[in-house]
């Protein structure tokens, strides 16, 4: 359930995104200082390219500056910058990218992130170390690296996770949970990877 | 060690397919201390639940952060040009 705190966010982005439908490029350049940082964020884990992050980054909000008069309501404003923001940086992708990953079992996946496993602590140490989350959300698939920005990294409700990805809320949670054993078992190879040199 | 084990009514394979919605706080009250029980018993659910919970938490406190004031400023600057133009 939202807190306090993120109804409140939620009401002064549809203040602001009201006024600047209506002209106000102050309250605009507001709702971008608010959510820049996100979507910047979501672009390069999504692009895994500087430039083309930047360039995902501004074609978002110059849509939705164009687009601010039509925004519906229907959502939160932070999901519809998102879903604007991964359309783009689908327009971006590398062919890569769009290749199907292979149906995983709960049950290998549980396995690969340590379950039952003597060094699952590795994953508890490596979570601690944003170069080594960085380096781990690389190596996912593009679904599941997205799922995962918007509902952990930005703390996006459900309903607002998966209306960014045109998701049911069931198959949202299904892609989550794989995608946080999937970032758990690379985290966990990943420190075996990264012994320490003396 | 199986998934099969069954403890506090849940096997292993129900506690892991059940563990997302147990971090989120998306389970109803009996379900939730099901999985609790669980996990109070069985060590290796329990820790790989504290490894799947502490990268959930690693995701959003190291994550986070505005853009580079570089990468702000030209988004400004094209945001200016596309109003100016508008």
């Amino acid at each position: 359930m939202p807190d306090q705190a993120d109804l409140a966010d939620a009401q002064r982005d549809r203040d602001l995104i009201a006024r600047a439908a209506a002209g106000d490029r102050a309250a605009f350049g507001a709702l971008v200082a608010r959510h820049r940082g996100a979507i910047h964020r979501l672009a390069t884990i999504l692009t895994r390219d500087a430039a083309a992050a930047e360039d995902v980054l501004q074609d978002t909000f110059v849509a939705a500056l164009r687009g601010a008069a039509g925004f519906r309501g229907d959502g939160s404003v932070a999901s519809w910058l998102f879903a604007i923001a991964r359309h783009a940086a689908h327009r971006h992708g590398r062919r890569a990218d769009q290749v199907p990953v292979a149906p995983e079992s709960l049950d290998a996946l549980g396995a690969a992130a340590g379950w039952g496993q003597p060094d699952v602590e590795t994953v508890v140490a490596a979570a601690e170390e944003r170069a080594a989350l960085e380096r781990a959300l690389a190596e996912l698939p593009v679904d599941e690296r997205a799922v995962l920005v918007l509902r952990d990294v930005e703390g996006l409700s459900g309903h607002d996770t998966a209306a960014a990805l045109e998701l049911t809320l069931p198959a949202m949670k299904s892609r989550l949970h794989r995608a946080r054993l999937r970032l758990a078992a690379t985290l966990r190879r990943q420190g075996g990877d990264h012994v320490p040199r003396s | 060690m199986s998934l099969d084990r069954e403890l506090a009514g849940l096997t292993c394979r129900q506690v892991l397919d059940r563990l997302g919605d147990y971090l989120d706080g998306d389970l109803a009250p009996a379900a939730r201390a099901a999985v609790e029980t669980h996990l109070r018993g069985c060590d290796a659910c329990a820790r790989l639940g504290g490894a799947v919970g502490a990268v959930v938490g690693g995701l959003r406190q190291r994550l986070g952060g505005d853009a580079p004031a570089d990468v702000a400023a030209r988004l400004s600057e094209r945001l200016a040009r596309e109003a100016g133009e508008a």
